[in-house]
């Protein structure tokens, strides 16, 4: 019983967050689209392609900047690459505030003390959030999908990298949940959740 | 069976060092309005986190309703609501949207009485939460909790915030839906004459553990009548009646507390000098309040004084 209500939180997750989580989705799909077609505009050919490529082989700070240079002389591969590091700290970002926002920022304003005070088992709040921040993720994911094969890219590639980039964004939420939730429990302030306990025994937030 | 809507025993809740409750009572039978009272850090909200099992408690007994608060959380729930001191809302939902999201949440509310509350209570349901103002804050959640059909109301300080008039109306209410005799409130206050006008029955509680406990009369019992007393005779005997203190005796002249227990005694003894004039003022929750707090606030007084006297 500890989940009871977790479908009605949902719900009302995505009510009091639509805006929030739709501007979060529209954004990063925008940031992946926008990339894709000024690659696409900018190499039109694979000489274009090539020319973009040969002086980023070896190129030590914009590897640093952006991720190895695998296979950059295809449109796929320059696109991905463009994207690189900054991509995937974005749909991370994503993942982890709307988790934030939905459990820490709730706990810590007492709101979720008013929903818990309901039928609302324990677990339910954090579960929600998970749940939601995950289904944001994933959405993102199959949009990025849908602008890889709008410039024409091969279905698998543009398929995989869509998951790859939803798979970050839930690996960043979902820990950042789970290792939230017990800690705001167990953690005599919010500053507590991001610092380990000294004590071994549980110790619950103080009223 | 026993009528208890809550029993706590013996509870015990620590904080790192801190020990918040330590061996706190509380017994609230069904159908009362049970006062909740102490200063703040008393432990109250604690108490009550562990009865609403957001908390768990280290060790001691707890039983509400004839459950666990903290394994039959959920369960309990749907029988209860709760309304905290300090309400914060989702700041892009209307009250109105609260209101129903925490009856839905709590299974269902009745819409004729949350209409009628919201009509009394004087809020505008339309409006998104960051325009309330506290009191606004705190109706949204009275209303909510009010408008339930729950059997156990756990209110935490509910009308912090709110004006005089709304006080009024948050009473009247409340006396209302005992009419039926068969719910039951934990009402924690520091608003003495709230706890007075409404409670049947009051717990004092201090640094986690419980000080006193009855109904206003019995813990009247244990406080002192002040009297001020002007006879036709001298009032020397005064001195030797049993219970009377702090007396400032000026011949036929007189102002005393007297244990009220031992208030007749005194009576009599007046009445065999001549009363010309006489002034008694009972003894109000204040008082029995500060005579469990007085250290503290001579303490407080005392920061004060070095503070070059500027706070109060």
């Amino acid at each position: 019983m500890t989940l009871a209500g977790t479908g009605k939180l949902i719900r009302f997750l995505l009510r009091v967050s639509r805006v929030r989580i739709a501007l979060w989705i529209a954004g990063v799909a925008l940031l992946v689209w926008s990339t894709a077609i000024s690659v696409d505009r900018l190499y039109p050919t694979q000489a274009d392609l090539d020319a973009a490529a040969a002086p980023l082989y070896g190129n030590t700070a914009v590897i640093a900047m952006l991720g190895p240079t695998f296979a950059i002389d295809t449109l796929g591969g320059q696109i991905v690459f463009q994207l690189g590091a900054f991509g995937f700290a974005t749909m991370g970002l994503m993942g982890m505030f709307l988790v934030g926002r939905h459990t820490r920022a709730d706990e810590e304003d007492g709101r979720t003390e008013l929903l818990r005070a309901t039928v609302v088992g324990r677990n339910a709040p954090v579960t929600a959030a998970l749940l939601v921040a995950t289904a944001a993720v994933a959405v993102t994911g199959v949009l990025i999908t849908l602008v890889m094969l709008s410039v024409a890219l091969p279905v698998e590639g543009s398929a995989v990298y869509g998951a790859a980039m939803a798979a970050f964004g839930i690996s960043v939420s979902s820990p950042s949940g789970w290792r939230t939730a017990p800690w705001a429990r167990t953690s005599p302030t919010s500053w507590g959740t991001t610092r380990r306990s000294r004590t071994s025994s549980p110790r619950a937030r103080a009223a | 069976m026993d009528a208890a809507a809550i029993s706590v025993s013996g509870l015990v809740k620590t904080f790192g060092h801190t020990r918040a409750l330590d061996g706190l009572d509380l017994e609230v039978a069904t159908g009362e309005i049970h006062g909740f009272l102490g200063p703040n850090g008393a432990g109250k909200s604690t108490t009550i986190r562990v009865l609403l099992g957001l908390l768990r408690a280290d060790s001691g007994d707890a039983t509400m309703l004839g459950g666990d608060p903290w394994r039959d959380a959920v369960a309990l729930h749907r029988r209860l609501a709760y309304v905290p001191g300090d309400v914060n809302l989702w700041p892009n939902l209307s009250g109105g949207e609260v209101i129903d999201l925490l009856g839905s949440l709590r299974g269902g509310l009745d819409r004729h009485h949350r209409d009628e509350l919201i009509d009394r209570f004087d809020l505008d349901p339309r409006k998104k939460a960051r325009t309330y103002s506290k009191g606004n804050r705190q109706k949204v959640a009275l209303v909510a909790a009010l408008a339930s059909d729950a059997e156990l109301l756990i209110l935490d300080e509910p009308t912090s915030g709110l004006d005089p008039l709304m006080e009024t109306i948050f009473q009247d209410t409340l006396r209302e839906i005992m009419a039926g005799g068969t719910r039951t409130v934990l009402l924690s206050s520091h608003i003495l004459a709230q706890v007075e006008a409404l409670c049947d029955r009051v717990t004092i509680i201090r640094l986690g553990h419980t000080v006193e406990s009855g109904t206003l009369a019995e813990l009247r019992h244990l406080t002192r009548t002040q009297v001020t007393v002007e006879a036709d005779r001298p009032l020397t005997g005064l001195a030797d009646l049993p219970g009377v203190h702090d007396l400032k005796l000026d011949h036929d002249r007189a102002s005393f507390d007297v244990d009220t227990a031992r208030l007749d005694d005194v009576v009599r003894y007046l009445a065999t000098v001549g009363i010309r004039t006489l002034k008694s003022q009972p003894p109000t929750l204040e008082e029995l309040f500060l005579r469990h707090y007085g250290d503290e606030l001579a303490e407080l007084e005392g920061v004060a004084e070095r503070g070059d006297g500027d706070t109060p």
